[in-house]
């Protein structure tokens, strides 16, 4: 589809829409909603980001300040059927269309419009996505309720930080600093709740379960586009391990509200976002047939959530946590991933000690990690600043401790810009064993809620930051969001991405 | 209106009002103006009497021969309750003999109310908590607007489900969360926050509600702080307290009957109205023909405020006073002053102040009286028509319909159980 327009995007997908218009009742299918009425919703938005720094590490190709980094034309159309309180059905489509390879930098240029080896079924750099999203038929009988089709499951109490919400996967060329809802790519699942009502000691005893189907993998943001991972240019083959049709993603959770606390329990299988990599042989033993091997592999999650109001009239705050632990998730380990390795052994007191090994494939280390996020929401009333809403104030501390199989070798898949030696541990970032992060946002609303500014800001304990203030402003259908992201500090963790703050222009057209 | 003058006012009304009959009520046929306010200077709210002054509100003035006292069925079961029901110290409804939280009450708690009782401010709020449901559930879809001074602005469209644990006319119900009602408040229109939604569990005594909300951004139930309940709802003129004019925990109030008087009530109908069966439901509707009210807005020529019904009627009716106080100091409102009918336990008014103490907004409410086909005499349930508020500091407004023939409004379904207001019903809501 090289060369549409946005117009004729959009035409396209309002056409798609149109033979299932008629008014109703919205998003909810709770009793009585308006039977055998139907509705459809949407929003259509155009979104513009220019850097405002230079590039400097391995930002590629190399941005400028002021350069245009994105410019996405987006619909999304949500329609919806409720035929019987039973019975409901529900679809959401979207067409997204990159114009920055189009009429960007020309830099850019020869970056778009290519397939990804490593996706199925999501162009990633593709610059025009015409996407099924999600489609599913909602059956509710009794204390069963039953969600079957294409559809995203989201798990856990944590913002930003995604523990228990691994269920779905992440797009990753969709922009690392989007809403996880446009992220999420829908899966084909069976969700499954039992209503226990009240049992012993829990108040609304529920057990959820789904599987899902498919060899769906989140998309990596490729070199050369605006969100890939800094990484260098690499001459060697890369390849993704082909998913297998048959693999499957399940689990259950249980979950229910005991003296005033919401909690739940949960395990389950996935495939978390971040895959495997090792080098490997087209031909065993022979050098020249090298390439790398990227790998999705399924792991193991089992965790829970909590909240609660603290009971603290004074201050109003609710708490909230969360905690996972990962049985077996493959680590990034250049000494064991390396096809010459161990070309190096690590011996505390002298380090790194090269060895002669001939070549010979890597391997993935597993790690047992434990992965927790406490947070406080507290709704502040500040009049003299708001006298008609409170400030919404959200704050979250993450740790992640690698509890089992931990090794002093284990890295960040980064390398650090100016190492020279791709074999070397040193080249890449190091993950120490206990690592911390912490989050906070503040919002309010102005003008009857037309108006809503916001500050976000991430940091973590190895000086790393980001700091996002934004605004909504809403008239009428419209919304014009205004954002400001920067990021700096250390190359870890979000630093990564240092060099390249951006700010951003959102305008949406919300329908009907 | 600064805080001196509507002070000045209140009391001024306040004297005129509590000298009962010393003057003369406007008559049914009448209009109130600007031209001729000063008829209806004893019978309104301060607030509401300078917007009547200023020509945004017109009162068309109606007789009505409505039985505001619930039907003969209610009378009776009130009537019996006499000397049943005490108030502990901190407020809370409790059986007289034994002391425990009344956890079913049908019929008025208090049918005898004593101005010069300390606690009768109490009394009568729950009178008006109880009566109010009757009709063992409510179910209603509307819409929100948002009015500034020059007219309309946006919309939202809400669903709002009410089960009732109490005060039910079919008898109670298993209430195994010990809660006297459960609602779920949810938006529908725009997209932008379409499938949001909140549900409340107003639990017995003085415990914490259960409070939660669903946001389709996160897919996910999240908890909420009771400070939600004061905070604007959507950045609207109301928040979640205001819903029925008055949805908070009458315990975490202190309340004062500041005097009684009349008042010209807001109708949205002068005659009771049927309803009819909705058989998928499996309860009873509002009919076609029930008239939808029409704000200024939406009529080119209507010379009152663009917030201002157009085809509400009044009449006068005997009302109480009262002035409930948070006892939460983070609560956003100050104190509040209700205008009740006497017989009905019906809030037509309220006029809303700050922590600081200045006035801020006033809210009105129009009462419809519904009844099943054949009980007209027997039980009557009670249920807002319009409900507005208007802010005099920001000269905005926000205006809804939960009662129209154009939306859905439902009474007593069996369809509507206790599991439509669980976790598992919030989470299905979403997308």
């Amino acid at each position: 589809m090289r060369g549409r327009s946005p117009a004729y995007v959009f035409a396209l997908g309002i056409l798609l829409c149109l033979p299932f218009w008629t008014r109703g009742a919205g998003a909810l299918e709770w009793p009585e909603t308006p039977i055998g009425d139907a509705s459809l919703t949407g929003k259509i938005y155009t979104q513009a980001a220019l850097r405002t720094q230079h590039s400097h590490g391995y930002t590629f190709p190399e941005t400028n300040a002021g350069d245009l980094v994105q410019h996405r034309n987006f619909l999304q159309a949500e329609f919806k059927n409720v035929f019987s309180r039973e019975l409901s059905f529900f679809f959401s489509t979207r067409i997204v269309y990159e114009g920055l390879y189009d009429y960007g930098p020309e830099k850019f240029e020869p970056y778009g419009h290519k397939g990804n080896d490593l996706d199925d079924g999501h162009m990633l750099f593709d610059n025009l996505l015409v996407d099924f999203r999600e489609g599913y038929l909602d059956i509710n009988r009794g204390p069963i309720f039953m969600r079957i089709g294409r559809q995203n499951l989201s798990w856990g109490e944590a913002d930003l930080f995604r523990l228990l919400d691994q269920i779905n996967p992440l797009d990753n060329t969709f922009g690392f600093l989007e809403d996880f809802d446009e992220r999420r790519i829908p899966l084909d699942m069976i969700r499954l709740d039992l209503d226990f009502g009240n049992a012993a000691f829990v108040q609304g005893l529920l057990l959820e379960g789904f599987v899902a189907l498919g060899k769906v993998q989140a998309p990596i943001a490729a070199y050369g586009t605006p969100f890939s991972a800094p990484l260098p240019a690499t001459p060697i083959e890369v390849r993704l391990v082909e998913a297998r049709q048959k693999e499957v993603r399940g689990g259950l959770r249980l979950m229910g509200l005991t003296r005033g606390v919401n909690w739940s329990l949960g395990h389950y299988w996935t495939y978390p976002d971040a895959p495997g990599g090792r080098f490997a042989f087209s031909r065993p033993g022979d050098a020249l047939s090298l390439y790398q091997e990227i790998k999705f592999n399924r792991e193991m999650i089992t965790g829970g959530s909590f909240s609660f109001f603290t009971g603290l009239d004074t201050t109003q705050t609710m708490a909230r946590g969360e905690f996972a632990y990962a049985w077996d998730e493959k680590m990034f380990d250049p000494v064991k991933n390396t096809p010459f390795g161990p070309t190096t052994i690590f011996v505390p007191p002298l380090g790194y000690i090269p060895l002669p090994f001939g070549p010979q494939e890597g391997t993935y280390p597993d790690a047992g990690i434990l992965r927790w996020v406490l947070g406080l929401d507290n709704n502040i009333w500040i009049r003299f600043l708001n006298h008609k809403n409170t400030f919404l104030v959200s704050a979250q501390v993450y740790g992640q401790h690698i509890l089992h199989n931990w090794s002093e070798t284990y890295r960040l898949a980064l390398p650090i810009y100016g190492k020279t030696d791709p074999l070397s541990p040193d080249y890449y970032v190091k993950l120490h064993k206990n690592e911390y992060q912490a989050t906070l946002m503040i919002n309010t609303y102005y003008m009857d809620g037309d108006l809503v500014p916001q500050i976000a800001l991430a940091a973590d304990y190895r000086n790393a930051w980001y700091l996002e203030p934004s605004i909504k402003y809403r008239y009428g259908n419209f919304e014009l969001l205004l954002k400001y992201q920067f990021i700096d500090g250390n190359f870890t963790g979000i630093g990564i991405f240092r060099d390249r703050d951006q700010a951003l222009m959102r305008i949406t057209y919300l329908f009907p | 209106m600064k805080k001196t003058s509507a002070a000045l006012c209140f009391a001024a009304w306040m004297f005129s009002a509590l000298a009962t009959g010393a003057f003369a009520l406007p008559k049914a046929g009448e209009t109130i103006t600007k031209e001729n306010w000063e008829e209806a200077k004893e019978l309104l709210p301060p607030s509401v009497l300078e917007w009547v002054k200023k020509g945004y509100y017109i009162l068309p003035v109606v007789e009505t021969q409505l039985n505001f006292k619930g039907g003969s069925k209610f009378e009776r079961a009130s009537r019996e309750n006499a000397g049943k029901y005490a108030l502990d110290a901190d407020g809370v409804l409790i059986e007289k003999a034994s002391g425990k939280i009344s956890e079913f009450v049908y019929g008025l708690p208090f049918p005898d109310i004593d101005p010069s009782d300390p606690q009768a401010g109490c009394k009568i709020m729950w009178n008006f908590f109880i009566a109010q449901m009757v009709s063992n559930s409510q179910q209603y879809w509307f819409d929100t607007v948002w009015v500034g001074q020059k007219g309309y602005e946006r919309r939202i469209e809400c669903l709002w489900y009410r089960l009732f644990f109490t005060g039910r006319s079919l008898g109670p119900i298993p209430n195994p969360d010990r809660c006297y009602f459960k609602d779920l408040i949810g938006v529908t229109s725009p997209y932008d926050v379409a499938g949001v939604a909140t549900l409340l569990w107003r639990v017995f005594g003085l415990e914490t509600d259960q409070f939660w909300s669903y946001a389709p951004a996160l897919r996910r139930v999240r908890k909420l702080p009771p400070a939600n309940a004061s905070d604007a709802f959507l950045g609207s003129d109301f928040c979640n307290d205001d819903a029925y004019l008055f949805r908070g925990k009458i315990q975490t109030f202190d309340w004062k009957l500041l005097g009684q008087g009349q008042v010209l009530a807001c109708l949205g109908a002068v005659n009771l109205q049927p309803l009819e069966r909705d058989d998928k439901a499996q309860g009873w509707r509002i009919r076609a023909d029930y008239p939808h009210v029409v704000f200024g807005y939406e009529v080119p020529d209507f010379k009152g405020a663009p917030w201002a019904p157009t085809n509400t009627v009044y009449a006068v009716r005997p009302a109480y006073i009262l002035e409930g106080t948070p006892k939460d100091p983070f609560y956003n409102y100050g104190k509040q002053i209700f205008w009740m009918d006497q017989e009905a336990f019906y809030p037509y008014y309220k006029m809303v102040h700050n922590r600081s103490g200045e006035y801020w907004k006033s809210m009105v409410q129009s009462l419809v009286l519904v009844h099943l086909p054949g009980q007209e005499k027997e039980e009557t349930y009670p249920g807002p028509g319009l409900q507005m508020m208007y802010d005099d500091r920001s000269g905005h407004a926000s205006c809804c319909h939960p009662t129209s023939p154009k939306f859905l409004t439902l009474y007593a379904s069996q369809k509507l159980t206790e599991d439509e207001f669980s976790m598992k019903a919030l989470m299905r809501a979403g997308k």
